[in-house]
């Protein structure tokens, strides 16, 4: 495998891998509260996490950022269930505020604002990957590649799920939207029990 | 929603684990001025420690049991031949241990040489073992190696 390949495939099954589901856990809570016919708020949602996480994984990679990586694997959970909370309080009625009203502006922001904390869990794990010879621009950004190429695929699965749900099984959004909510809050708070009490 | 919530929890408290990875990183660096290859390893402290002496929490393990663990769990081979590492160095650095290693004067750079690497792999299935091969002159080349596919072949 060429050093491209092999830092895409671990970037891609770092954040597709259920058994570090931190990550995963935050995009569908992020996306919970939104319909598949709200793609361009899901875009630029999606489009605002991306920048923020690649921002910190770029800063840390290259030693500008530093934050401690117990103080990251707390951050994360809490984003994810900031975010459930906030899903449960708009109880999944967003459809009918326009792609940039004042409300939707705020999700985006959050998304940035919580993309820079996963970021810096994205950048603990590429640092452990690399050894202190050679370059490591190239394998950062393939590795990022790799982490945004599994993310449009936990982006798109999710949708076509709730797609199938929604539209043919007559599953209510609504529903759709505390349930995601509540397995992500669940699972985030699981993850910072264990953050604190391990 | 609660219900769910509480579900939740109850399933991921018993099943999941802490989120963490298990890794380690390799450096082969050829050093045409004599003609030799530095072994650099970087290996997390607490997962040697654990390997060796089944407790993650144990003092750091001494020269001697690291590189006897080091002569079973990995292999240079120049040629089809193993190569006689010897060991230079074993210290600390933040949460990892890092070990050199040297094979002996007079490498001439090969055609070919191929890497077993079967470090920390049987007590971690998820270990993954980054190895990169740094030849001047040359692309750094980078290997990604697990459980199942511990060996593998570089070509220059």
């Amino acid at each position: 495998m060429s050093e491209f390949s092999t830092f895409v495939d671990l970037g891609f099954h770092h954040i597709v891998d259920p058994r570090a589901f931190d990550h995963l856990l935050f995009i569908i809570t992020l996306c919970a509260v939104y319909q598949v016919q709200e793609w361009r708020k899901i875009l630029i949602l999606i489009t605002a996490f991306t920048i923020g996480h690649s921002a910190t994984l770029v800063l840390s990679g290259l030693q500008v950022l530093s934050v401690p990586s117990d103080l990251v694997e707390l951050l994360i959970p809490l984003s994810i269930v900031a975010t459930s909370i906030y899903n449960v309080a708009a109880k999944g009625e967003t459809a009918h505020f326009t792609t940039f009203a004042k409300s939707v502006r705020w999700n985006y922001a959050i998304a940035l604002l919580f993309g820079l904390i996963h970021g810096m869990g994205f950048a603990n794990y590429f640092r452990s990957l690399m050894g202190e010879e050679g370059g490591f621009v190239w394998p950062l950004f393939s590795f990022n590649v790799g982490i945004e190429v599994g993310q449009l695929l936990i982006v798109a699965c999710f949708f076509g799920l709730h797609y199938l749900l929604h539209r043919i099984l007559g599953f209510k959004h609504r529903s759709w939207n505390q349930y995601v909510s509540g397995i992500g809050g669940g699972g985030a708070m699981v993850l910072i029990m264990q953050n604190l009490f391990a | 929603m609660w219900g769910l919530l509480f579900l939740s929890l109850l399933g991921w408290s018993r099943s999941v684990p802490l989120h963490e990875f298990k890794m380690s990183v390799t450096e082969l660096i050829y050093h045409p001025e004599d003609h030799h290859f530095e072994v650099k390893i970087y290996l997390f402290t607490d997962d040697l420690t654990e390997v060796l002496t089944g407790n993650p929490s144990a003092p750091l393990p001494t020269r001697v049991q690291v590189e006897q663990y080091l002569q079973q769990h990995f292999t240079l081979l120049i040629g089809g031949q193993p190569q006689p590492l010897q060991f230079q160095s074993f210290r600390q650095r933040a949460d990892q241990v890092l070990v050199q290693l040297n094979s002996p004067q007079g490498t001439i750079v090969p055609q070919q040489l191929e890497v077993r690497n079967q470090l920390l792999t049987s007590r971690f299935k998820d270990q993954t073992n980054m190895v990169y091969l740094i030849v001047p002159g040359k692309h750094k080349k980078t290997e990604a190696l697990d459980q199942q596919r511990w060996q593998v072949f570089f070509t220059l």
